[in-house]
């Protein structure tokens, strides 16, 4: 079952000549996939995932998430539609400086007003599904690269969202570093059956997707599905 | 987590930093408070002086005698008004006095003086007047002698001893110092209905009133040696109301000016009777508060500063906070927390760094002498550096740093409003 679906999706930011990032994309992402979306620097893959993603808005076409099509989302209404709808993991990890590990992942179960009690309870889980319980008190300045990631992955998923768009995740982590993110994206997208949209061009990355959607200059250039 | 905090937590990411724009905060309204706080104080001492001393914060007069001051305009204190100003609580001391001109006369040397006929006790109960007294004693109601003013005695000469003499007593000799005054002055005047009228009376002390102008020209009298005098018998030209606190002073002008007849009487409060005191005070306090607006222009500028980098450092956070689902009205409302929290921490740093010198200057005064001293008095004010301990110095300018924090929070709160999250990410 689709839970996103992408209709004639078409980007261009004006400039003094306008740039076409996205040229008519039509796709759609079911429950539970473990998808990569490829291309060359510049080929509109983060763009792509900005405006599945609800950051930016498509000059054309519609994006439609659970019968939902976002376009038609008041800014307020789109926050509050991000927030229980999709996890973000950003390349540059991104945590709140100020907060711990457990904090971090806390904070989003906080805007969605859970009580504490269970924010405290999910975070740990999630924590320790990154392998990260014995950091749970650290502040992000004194973790690793690939551990503030692996917060930010547990973050991602705090707030038990449809899907998780991941933005060049591994692009700063060293080869052990990004196996063992893999590694456990991979296994709480099993675990807790939340799909997963890398836009990467990182091999490692690209080995581990089910699904492989390849763009280039705005378009979809192929889509392939990989048994593993 | 709750807002709270967080924004503490926020507010020390850059310790250095929150401390240096606290220290400037709290030295600003360090220097602001004692400024404003010795201004007030010189400006309630003027006032206290004048109130106590001569005018009471609200005056009874006839009418028409404060636009010309002549005993026929003097009327007779009658039960019927003194019931209506008893029946106000607010109401402490009600002083009857008598004032009119006289030439003073010492020897050779003669002076305008003002005669201020007065209850000596009942005076002296309000306003302590008798520890003013620099040389000789006070006088009681029933004396026939006088009390002169420091610059109206060294105008005029009148003889100070120091007396020292020995007393023996059950056989023992013991000696004994007296400040006396050994002279006494001649009065001329002219009374009720035109009379001409004149004395000799004994001058029992030399009196230093805080008011200079006051100080060089006052004969303190009694007040039936007063009427007897001038030839007005049970008269006086004011009674002198002291509120118990002049905030009421407003209300309770009206209510006597709706109460009694005014064709009768004239009920003036003492800022009607010393225009040029008030203006005086107007005219330097609005100096103090140019001072005032440009230290806080300084510091304000230095706390937008703050506020600008810590918006520049941190809009990438804020597009991330937003992209992960915070609203910006949340974001903008933990923002002002951290402001607050900021502008909070200077103004209590200020305000205990500012109490111990206050208090200090409280309890003991700066005193000036010679030419500052001269220059104050030429001024009307007294040589003398009082500090005002009102609490709402503190809240005010506490309220004025707070409200220079929020008007620079609105920099962040304007860049939150119109954050556009993806190029916030990609700061």
């Amino acid at each position: 079952m689709s839970i996103i679906q992408v209709h004639n999706l078409h980007k261009t930011f004006e400039a003094a000549v306008p740039v076409k990032a996205i040229q008519g994309i039509d796709l759609e992402f079911a429950q539970g996939e473990f998808s990569a979306v490829v291309g060359p620097s510049g080929s509109g893959k983060t763009t792509f995932l900005n405006m599945i993603g609800g950051l930016d808005s498509p000059t054309e076409g519609d994006i439609i998430i659970n019968d939902t099509n976002i376009r038609s989302l008041s800014p307020s209404e789109m926050i509050d539609f991000r927030l229980h709808n999709i996890g973000f993991v950003f390349q540059a990890y991104n945590l709140i400086p100020v907060l711990t590990a457990r904090e971090n992942v806390e904070f989003i179960m906080q805007l969605q007003k859970r009580p504490q009690k269970e924010c405290t309870e999910r975070a740990m889980e999630l924590l320790e599904a990154v392998g990260l319980q014995d950091r749970a008190g650290t502040r992000p300045a004194k973790l690793s690269g690939g551990q503030q990631q692996r917060v930010a992955v547990a973050r991602a998923l705090a707030s038990k969202p449809q899907f998780v768009l991941a933005d060049e995740p591994t692009a700063n982590l060293d080869t052990a570093s990004t196996e063992n993110l893999l590694d456990i994206m991979h296994n709480l997208n099993k675990k807790e059956d939340v799909t997963f949209i890398f836009s990467t061009h990182d091999k490692r990355v690209i080995d581990k997707a089910r699904r492989i959607v390849t763009i280039e200059d705005g378009k979809v250039l192929s889509d392939e599905a990989i048994k593993r | 987590m709750n807002v709270f905090t967080l924004s503490w937590r926020n507010m020390w990411r850059n310790k250095r930093r929150t401390l240096i724009t606290i220290a400037s905060v709290s030295s600003a309204l360090f220097f602001a408070l004692i400024m404003r706080a010795f201004q007030e104080g010189t400006y309630d001492r003027a006032i206290y002086n004048y109130v106590h001393s001569f005018s009471g914060h609200v005056q009874i007069h006839a009418n028409g005698y404060w636009d010309e001051q002549i005993l026929e305009h003097s009327f007779v204190m009658n039960d019927s008004l003194l019931s209506v100003i008893e029946a106000i609580p607010e109401v402490e001391k009600i002083i009857p006095r008598l004032h009119s001109f006289t030439f003073a006369s010492s020897e050779y040397l003669t002076k305008a003086a003002l005669v201020m006929g007065v209850n000596p006790e009942q005076d002296d109960m309000q306003s302590n007047i008798s520890n003013n007294v620099i040389f000789g004693s006070f006088v009681s109601a029933s004396d026939t002698a006088v009390l002169v003013s420091e610059g109206l005695a060294e105008y005029l000469t009148i003889v100070r001893r120091d007396t020292t003499f020995s007393e023996t007593k059950n056989g023992t000799d013991t000696l004994i110092s007296l400040r006396m005054v050994k002279d006494s002055i001649v009065l001329i005047s002219q009374g009720m209905y035109g009379y001409s009228t004149n004395g000799v009376y004994p001058v029992q002390g030399i009196i230093s009133y805080p008011d200079p102008e006051m100080n060089s020209q006052v004969i303190y009298m009694p007040l039936q040696l007063a009427q007897n005098f001038f030839l007005a018998q049970n008269r006086v030209t004011s009674i002198s109301l002291i509120l118990s606190d002049k905030e009421h002073l407003n209300r309770i002008q009206q209510y006597l000016q709706d109460t009694l007849d005014m064709d009768v009487y004239e009920v003036m409060s003492w800022q009607e009777m010393n225009i040029e005191l008030v203006q005086q005070i107007e005219t330097d306090r609005a100096g103090g508060y140019v001072m005032i607006f440009i230290l806080y222009l300084i510091i304000g500028f230095g706390i937008f500063g703050t506020v600008v980098m810590m918006t520049a450092e941190r809009k990438r956070e804020f597009g991330i906070i937003v992209a992960l689902g915070m609203r910006k009205t949340r974001l903008m409302y933990r923002f002002c927390v951290e402001m607050v929290y900021m502008g909070l921490i200077g103004v209590v740093g200020g305000c205990i760094s500012a109490l111990p010198v206050l208090l200090y200057f409280y309890y003991n005064p700066v005193r000036f002498s010679g030419e500052l001293a001269q220059m104050m008095k030429n001024y009307g004010f007294e040589p003398i550096l009082p500090v005002s301990f009102d609490m709402s110095l503190f809240v005010d300018h506490g309220l004025i740093v707070l409200v220079l924090f929020f008007v620079s929070a609105l920099y962040t709160l304007g860049t939150i409003r119109k954050l556009e999250v993806i190029q916030a990410i990609r700061n």
